[in-house]
C-alpha cells in the first residue's frame, strides 16, 4: 500500500511534464514494439487488442487504449491495476510476454499519463516535424564507442530529446552495433549507418570506421573528379588504392563492360603497339560508336523494362527490342527515352513503347514499376501500410498509382493484340477512406485528373531540377560499371539508404544532367577514370571487399557475355530455335529464347522489375557444365572449329598463341607457351595431337582468367 | 493389382512390409553403401527438411480448431489421430494414422511476417537485415556443409525444388550460405524429379572423354591456370569458382554421388507410395541422397501462400501430396533403419491468420505455426505446445525460431558454441538466443 502511494506520488510530481498521449504514450510503444505488425499492430490485432501500425493512427489509438473493453485497459481510481500496466509488466498473462518492469521509465510514463487522467490526443498538442540525429555523421575507430543523440523538433519550434523513445536499428551490422538507448559500438572497418525511427520519421547517423591507420598514400594521379572523391574516401579510410591495370588487362575489360564482347587479335596487337598517351581514352570513343555497343546495352535496358514476349506478345517484343536498339544507337537522351515509355499508348505491334504497361497492368502496377524502374523507389510496402522506415505512406503510393488510372488496354478483335488507349474519366481511391486521390508525386505537388495525367508524370520526372531520374540512372550505370552501386541494391534508394560515397554521387547527378542525360557521356565519364583502369589484384593488407572502389572487383562474364566468348573462340557459333543462323547471344531480343547455358549462367527472367532477376553469382551447375557435358566438347572437336581448322594450317606454337588471344585476349607467356608445347610435343599422331590442342582450349575455357573480367 | 503377390501384406498406403524389406536389404547400389561409407565412423545424423513455401495453415493441418468460430474454424473436418485427443484436418488421413512417427510442435512463434525475410529467419535462426546490407547470416544447411564439406565426391548439402513467387531472391539467400561463401550453397538439382527419365545434368562424362582424359585435363589446368592464384586476399567472387571446380570435379567422378541421383534404381511400388508428383519423387530422392551420404537435404514445395481459395488448394492440390508424400518417407526411413540417423522436418515460413479473409483465404501469422520433426534423436510421437482457441498466439511452451535451430544443430551434432566469422573477421555463434527443445532430445 505504501509502495503504491510512493509510486504514486512520484507519478503525480512528474505529471505536469508527462508529454501526453501524442508524443509520449504511443511513441512508448512503438519503442517497446507494441504496435509492430506481428504484435498488436497486425491487420486484426493480436489477442482483441488492435493498434494502428506503428502507430501512425493516433486517435484509433486512443480509442482502443481508453475506451474499448468498456475502457478496462485504464483504471482511474486504482492507477496500477491497469491492465496497459499489467499485462505488459507480466503481473497477470500476457502473449507478447514482458516488456517492461514495474518500476521502468516506460512504466512510469504511462502511469503518470494515467494519473493525469488520461488525456486524449488533442489538435492543439505540437506535430512532429522532423527528426534528428547528432552526430549526422562521424569516424569511429574500431571498439570505439559512441552516445547517439536523436532530437525530434516540432511544429511549435519546441524540440525534445526522444533517443530513449527511439527505435536504433544498425544498417551494416558488421561494421556496428547499437544499443536501444543509442550507443553505438564499432566493430570493425568500413563505412556503416544507424537508423533512428521516432514516429514514422526517421533519422541516420554515418559511420565511417577506418580500416587502418592512415599511413603514407601512394602517388596517384587523377584522370577526372571521379578520381578526387574517391581518394578523398580511400584517405579517410586509411585505404590504398591498387595500381593502374595493364594496357592488355584495360583492352579486355573496357570491351566487355562497354560492348559486350572480347577483343580480336588484330585489335589487341594494334593497341599494344599504338605508343600514344591517349590510347585508352580514343579506344573508349570507338567503342561507343561500334555497333555492339547497342547490342549490349539493349540487353541491359531490356531488363530493367522487362522485354519479353510472355507479357508483351511477339510481335510487340520484336517491336519494343528493335526500338531501344535504335534510341541506343542514336544515344537518345535518357530522359527523352523515359517520357516516350511512359506516354506509350496505341497498336503496341505499331506503337511499340506501349508494350511497356502491358507488363503492368492495373494502375498499382504501374506505380511500382514505373517507380522503381525510372526512380529506384520501392514503394510497394505503402500499397498497404506505412512504408516500416521510410516516410512514404498510403496517399504517396495511390497518388501515383492515379496517373495510370485512366489506362485502358482492351484486347483488339483484329489481331489479338491490345491498343492502350486513354480513357476519359477513371480514378484511383484510397482503401481506408475511400477518397479519390489525386495524381501526386513523391515528394511533390499533386495534380488535377485531366486528360492523359501520365503526361504530368512524365514532365514532372524529365524536368531539370528533378532529383530522382538522374541519380536512378547514374547509380545504375555506375553500378554496371564498377560493379557494386554507389547505392546497393541498385533499385533501393531511399534516405534510410545512404550512398557509400555521397560526394561522387552527387557529382555524377549534376555531370549527367548538365550534359542531357546523355548516356555515352557518362560511360565516357566513368570509364575514362583512373579508379575504374586499376588492377584487379587486391592491394596487400587491405580488406577483400571492394566497396571503396580500392580494386577493380573482378566479376564472372554475364551469361550473354561467356556463351558468346564461348562462340567466339571456338569457331562455333550457337543456334537459337526461331532465329535466323548467326544471330549471337548478345543479340536475343528476350528470355523466352530457350538456352539452358544463359540459364545456368544467370540471364534475368525479366519477370519482376528488379535488378536482382540477373544474377552474377557462380555455382555448381555452372562449373559442371563448363567441366564436363557434352556442350563444351562438341565446340571443342567441331570439324567446322577453331581448332580443327588452324590444324593443317598453321604449326602447333603459333596455334597456341592463337588459342591465348582467342581466350584469355593476349599472347602467352614463354613459360606458358613452353608448358603447352611439352603437352603437345608428348603426343606424336595428328589425332592425338588434335585432341591436346582440344584439350588445351578446355583449360583455356575454364580458366579463371577466361571466365571473369578482371 | 491382381498380380502384386505380396497383397495380402499391404500397408495403409500401398506398399508392403516385404517390399521395403527386400529394398532395404539390397541396399542402393547392390551394396548397403551408407554403412561401408560410415565404417569406422561415428554415426551421423542427416537431415531432410521438407520447406512448405508460402507458410502452412496451421488450423487447417495439424492444429484445427473445430470450437472456434466459422470465421476462422474454416471448412474442414477433423479426424482422430493416434495420439489420444490429438485430431488432424480430414485431408491428412495417412499422418494422421502414423504420430508414432514424428512429433508435433504447435507453438512456434516469431515476428517475420515477410515472405523472404521470414524464410531467411526460420533457416538461419537470426533475423536478417531489412536493408539487405549487413551480415549475410548462413542457412542451417549451410552450416553442416561448412562442418563436413564434400566425402566421396557427395555434397554436404542439397536442395530439391525451384525457388519461386514473391521475394524469391531472398528465399534464395534463405537457403545459402551467406558469409561462410558461395561454396556451402545446396547443391540445386532442380524440380523435376517426377519427369520421366530424369537425372542430374552434367554429372555424366562427355562423349569423347573417359575419365582418364578428364583428369588429364585437370592436371593442365592446375599447371596453366595462373591468374590470381597466388593473391594472399583474392577477391571473395574468385575464391567462390575455385571452389565450385573442386566440387564439380568431385561430383563427376564419384560414383556413388552419381548413383543416388537415379530414381531408376527404385521400384516403382515405392515411387507410387511417396506420390508420383514433383514433391513426393523429391522426397524419394532425399532418401535416396542421405543414403548416399548428403547431410543436409531440402524439399522445397511451393504454393502455400494460400492468401486466396484456401481451402480448395490445400484440399485439391497441397495436403494429399504432402500427407501421402511426408507419411511414405517416414515410413520408408523406418522401414530401413535410418530413422535414428535421419531428423526430418516438415515446416514453413509461418502459419496463417486465423480469421478468413475476403477472398477465402488466410495471410500471413507469424505468432502461431505448427510443424512436425522427429528422428536423428529427436524423439517422436510427442504433441508440444498449444495454442489458444483461435489459434493466435501459443499458451502453452511457446518454441521460438532460436530454440528450434539450438535444437537441430545439437541433434547434428554441431556444438552450439561453435563460431563463423564474417569476412571483418568478426565471431558469429551458429546459434544465439535460443535453447534446445529439452523434452525432444533424447
Amino acid at each position: 500500500m505504501l509502495l503504491i502511494w510512493i509510486v504514486l506520488a512520484a507519478a503525480v510530481a512528474s505529471a505536469e511534464e508527462a508529454p501526453g498521449f501524442r508524443n509520449g504514450v504511443i511513441p512508448a510503444l512503438t519503442k517497446l514494439g507494441c504496435n509492430s505488425g506481428a504484435c498488436h499492430g497486425s491487420q486484426f490485432g493480436k489477442g482483441g487488442f488492435k493498434l494502428s501500425l506503428l502507430g501512425f493512427d493516433v486517435d484509433a489509438d486512443y480509442e482502443a487504449i481508453a475506451k474499448d473493453l468498456k475502457g478496462r485497459r485504464l483504471n482511474l481510481d486504482d492507477l496500477t491495476q491497469s491492465l496497459i500496466l499489467r499485462k505488459p509488466s507480466l503481473s497477470i498473462p500476457h502473449g507478447g510476454g514482458r516488456r517492461f518492469a514495474a518500476d521502468s521509465p516506460t512504466y512510469n510514463l504511462l502511469l503518470s499519463w494515467i494519473a493525469a487522467g488520461a488525456p486524449p490526443p488533442t489538435l492543439q498538442d505540437p506535430l512532429l516535424a522532423a527528426v534528428e540525429a547528432s552526430p549526422g555523421s562521424t569516424v569511429m575507430q574500431t571498439n570505439g564507442k559512441l552516445q547517439m543523440k536523436v532530437v525530434a523538433r516540432f511544429n511549435d519550434g519546441s524540440t525534445r530529446d526522444v533517443t530513449a523513445l527511439s527505435r536504433m536499428e544498425v544498417l551494416n551490422d558488421s561494421v556496428a552495433e547499437v544499443s536501444g538507448d543509442g550507443l553505438v559500438t564499432a566493430k570493425s572497418g568500413g563505412a556503416g549507418a544507424v537508423l533512428a525511427r521516432y514516429m514514422g520519421k526517421t533519422a541516420v547517423v554515418n559511420l565511417l570506421v577506418p580500416y587502418a591507420k592512415a599511413t603514407s598514400f601512394p602517388e596517384f594521379t587523377p584522370n577526372n573528379y571521379i578520381d578526387e572523391l574517391v581518394a578523398a574516401k580511400w584517405k579517410q579510410l586509411g585505404l590504398r588504392p591498387a595500381k593502374l591495370s595493364t594496357d592488355t588487362q584495360f583492352l579486355r575489360r573496357v570491351h566487355l563492360d562497354l560492348i559486350g564482347v572480347l577483343p580480336k587479335e588484330q585489335e589487341i596487337r594494334e593497341f599494344a603497339a599504338d605508343p600514344s598517351k591517349d590510347k585508352r581514352a580514343r579506344l573508349i570513343d570507338r567503342l561507343l560508336e561500334r555497333p555492339e555497343y547497342a547490342d549490349f546495352w539493349t540487353i541491359r535496358w531490356g531488363d530493367l523494362l522487362r522485354v519479353t514476349r510472355a507479357g508483351m506478345g511477339d510481335k510487340a517484343m520484336w517491336n519494343f527490342q528493335r526500338w531501344l536498339r535504335r534510341n541506343l544507337e542514336q544515344n537518345r537522351p535518357v530522359d527523352r527515352m523515359t517520357h516516350e515509355v511512359l506516354l506509350g499508348r496505341g497498336q503496341p505491334n505499331n506503337q511499340e513503347v506501349s508494350a511497356f504497361f502491358r507488363m503492368s497492368r492495373t494502375p498499382e502496377d504501374a506505380a511500382e514499376t514505373v517507380s522503381v524502374t525510372f526512380m529506384g523507389l520501392r514503394i510497394g510496402c505503402a500499397k498497404c501500410h506505412q512504408h516500416p522506415f521510410e516516410k512514404w505512406g498510403q496517399s504517396d503510393y495511390y497518388g501515383l498509382a492515379a496517373f495510370f488510372a485512366r489506362i485502358d488496354s482492351k484486347p483488339d478483335s483484329d489481331y489479338g493484340a491490345n491498343t492502350l488507349r486513354i480513357r476519359p474519366t477513371g480514378f484511383v481511391r484510397h482503401p481506408k477512406t475511400m477518397q479519390v486521390v489525386q495524381p501526386s508525386v513523391p515528394d511533390g505537388g499533386s495534380y488535377d485528373y485531366d486528360g492523359d495525367p501520365r503526361v504530368k508524370l512524365a514532365d514532372w520526372l524529365t524536368s531539370k531540377d528533378n532529383p530522382w531520374l538522374a541519380r536512378n540512372f547514374v547509380n545504375r550505370f555506375w553500378g554496371y560499371s564498377m560493379g557494386r552501386g554507389l547505392i546497393e541494391p541498385l533499385d533501393d534508394i531511399r534516405d534510410t539508404n545512404p550512398p557509400s560515397i555521397p560526394d561522387l554521387l552527387d557529382a555524377l547527378v549534376r555531370d549527367f544532367r548538365d550534359h542531357g542525360f546523355d548516356q555515352k557521356h557518362l560511360l565516357r565519364r566513368i570509364f575514362s577514370s583512373r579508379v575504374y583502369q586499376l588492377d584487379s589484384e587486391p592491394p596487400p593488407g587491405g580488406p577483400r571487399d571492394s566497396t571503396f572502389y580500392a580494386y577493380y572487383s573482378p566479376r564472372r562474364l554475364t551469361a550473354e557475355q561467356l556463351l558468346e566468348a564461348i562462340a567466339v573462340a571456338t569457331n562455333v557459333p550457337d543456334k537459337f530455335g526461331g532465329l535466323p543462323k548467326g544471330t549471337r547471344a548478345m543479340e536475343l531480343p528476350d528470355p523466352e529464347v530457350p538456352s539452358y547455358f544463359l540459364d545456368t549462367f544467370g540471364r534475368s527472367k525479366r519477370q519482376v522489375p528488379c535488378e536482382c532477376s540477373r544474377s552474377d553469382e557462380s555455382n555448381i551447375t555452372q562449373a559442371l557444365h563448363l567441366i564436363n557435358g557434352d556442350y563444351l566438347q562438341e565446340k571443342l572437336s567441331s570439324p567446322a572449329g577453331r581448332i580443327a581448322t588452324l590444324l593443317p594450317l598453321v604449326p602447333p606454337p603459333q596455334i597456341v598463341s592463337n588459342l591465348y588471344y582467342a581466350t584469355l585476349s593476349r599472347a602467352p607467356s614463354d613459360a606458358e607457351l613452353q608448358k603447352a608445347m611439352n603437352f603437345v610435343n608428348a603426343r606424336e599422331s595428328e589425332v592425338s595431337r588434335k585432341k591436346v590442342l582440344e584439350d588445351l582450349m578446355w583449360v583455356l575455357l575454364n580458366s579463371r582468367e577466361f571466365i571473369f573480367n578482371h | 493389382m491382381i498380380d502384386i503377390p505380396t497383397i495380402t501384406h499391404r500397408k495403409c498406403d500401398g506398399v508392403s512390409r516385404r517390399e521395403y524389406l527386400r529394398i532395404g536389404s539390397l541396399g542402393l547400389f547392390g551394396l548397403n553403401l551408407p554403412h561401408l561409407l560410415r565404417a569406422g565412423q561415428k554415426k551421423e545424423t542427416s537431415c531432410i527438411l521438407l520447406w512448405l513455401s508460402g507458410g502452412l495453415s496451421q488450423m487447417d493441418s495439424f492444429d484445427p480448431k473445430p470450437d472456434a468460430p466459422a470465421e476462422v474454424r474454416g471448412e474442414f473436418k477433423t479426424i482422430p489421430t493416434t495420439t489420444p485427443g490429438i485430431h488432424f484436418v480430414e485431408h491428412l488421413p495417412r499422418l494422421a494414422r502414423m504420430t508414432s512417427k514424428f512429433t508435433l510442435v504447435r507453438s512456434m512463434t516469431h515476428n517475420q511476417g515477410s515472405h523472404g525475410l521470414a524464410d531467411q529467419l526460420v533457416n538461419t535462426g537470426y533475423p536478417p537485415s531489412p536493408s539487405g546490407a549487413g551480415v549475410r547470416y548462413p542457412s542451417q544447411g549451410s552450416i553442416v556443409s561448412w562442418k563436413t564439406g564434400y566425402r566421396n565426391g557427395v555434397p554436404p548439402y542439397v536442395f530439391i525444388g525451384d525457388v519461386q513467387g514473391p521475394s524469391f531472391a531472398r528465399k534464395r539467400d534463405a537457403l545459402n550460405a551467406g558469409v561462410l561463401g558461395a561454396e556451402h550453397n545446396p547443391l540445386e538439382i532442380g524440380d523435376k524429379a517426377n519427369d520421366p527419365g530424369f537425372s542430374v545434368k552434367d554429372v555424366t562424362l562427355a562423349k569423347e572423354v573417359d575419365l582418364e582424359r578428364l583428369n588429364n585435363r585437370r592436371h593442365m589446368l592446375s599447371m596453366l591456370d595462373t591468374w590470381q592464384r597466388n593473391v594472399d586476399a583474392k577477391a571473395e567472387r574468385v575464391a567462390e569458382v575455385d571452389a565450385y571446380y573442386e566440387k564439380a570435379y568431385a561430383l563427376v567422378t564419384s560414383p556413388v554421388a552419381k548413383k543416388a541421383f537415379d530414381l531408376g534404381g527404385e521400384p516403382d511400388k515405392l515411387r507410387d507410395a511417396y506420390g508420383r508428383t514433383m514433391f513426393g519423387q523429391s522426397c524419394l530422392m532425399a532418401r535416396r541422397l542421405v543414403e548416399a551420404g548428403v547431410r543436409y537435404v531440402t524439399v522445397g514445395m511451393p504454393g502455400w501462400d494460400t492468401h486466396r481459395d484456401n481451402f480448395n488448394d490445400l484440399k485439391d492440390k497441397l495436403l494429399p501430396v504432402l500427407d501421402m508424400a511426408y507419411s511414405a518417407l517416414l515410413t520408408d526411413l523406418a522401414d530401413r533403419g535410418m530413422m535414428d540417423s535421419t531428423m526430418v522436418i516438415c515446416i514453413g515460413e509461418f502459419g496463417r491468420t486465423p480469421k478468413i479473409n475476403s477472398e477465402a483465404g488466410r495471410d500471413h501469422w507469424p505468432a502461431t505455426q505448427a510443424f512436425g520433426i522427429g528422428g536423428g534423436g529427436i524423439k517422436t510421437g510427442l504433441v508440444i505446445g498449444e495454442t489458444n482457441q483461435r489459434s493466435e498466439y501459443p499458451t502453452e511452451r511457446p518454441v521460438s525460431v532460436q530454440d528450434l535451430c539450438a535444437t537441430t544443430l545439437q541433434a547434428l551434432g554441431i556444438p552450439l558454441v561453435e563460431e563463423y566469422r564474417t569476412p571483418e573477421n568478426r565471431p558469429i555463434t551458429v546459434v544465439k538466443g535460443g535453447e534446445p527443445i529439452a523434452e525432444l532430445l533424447a
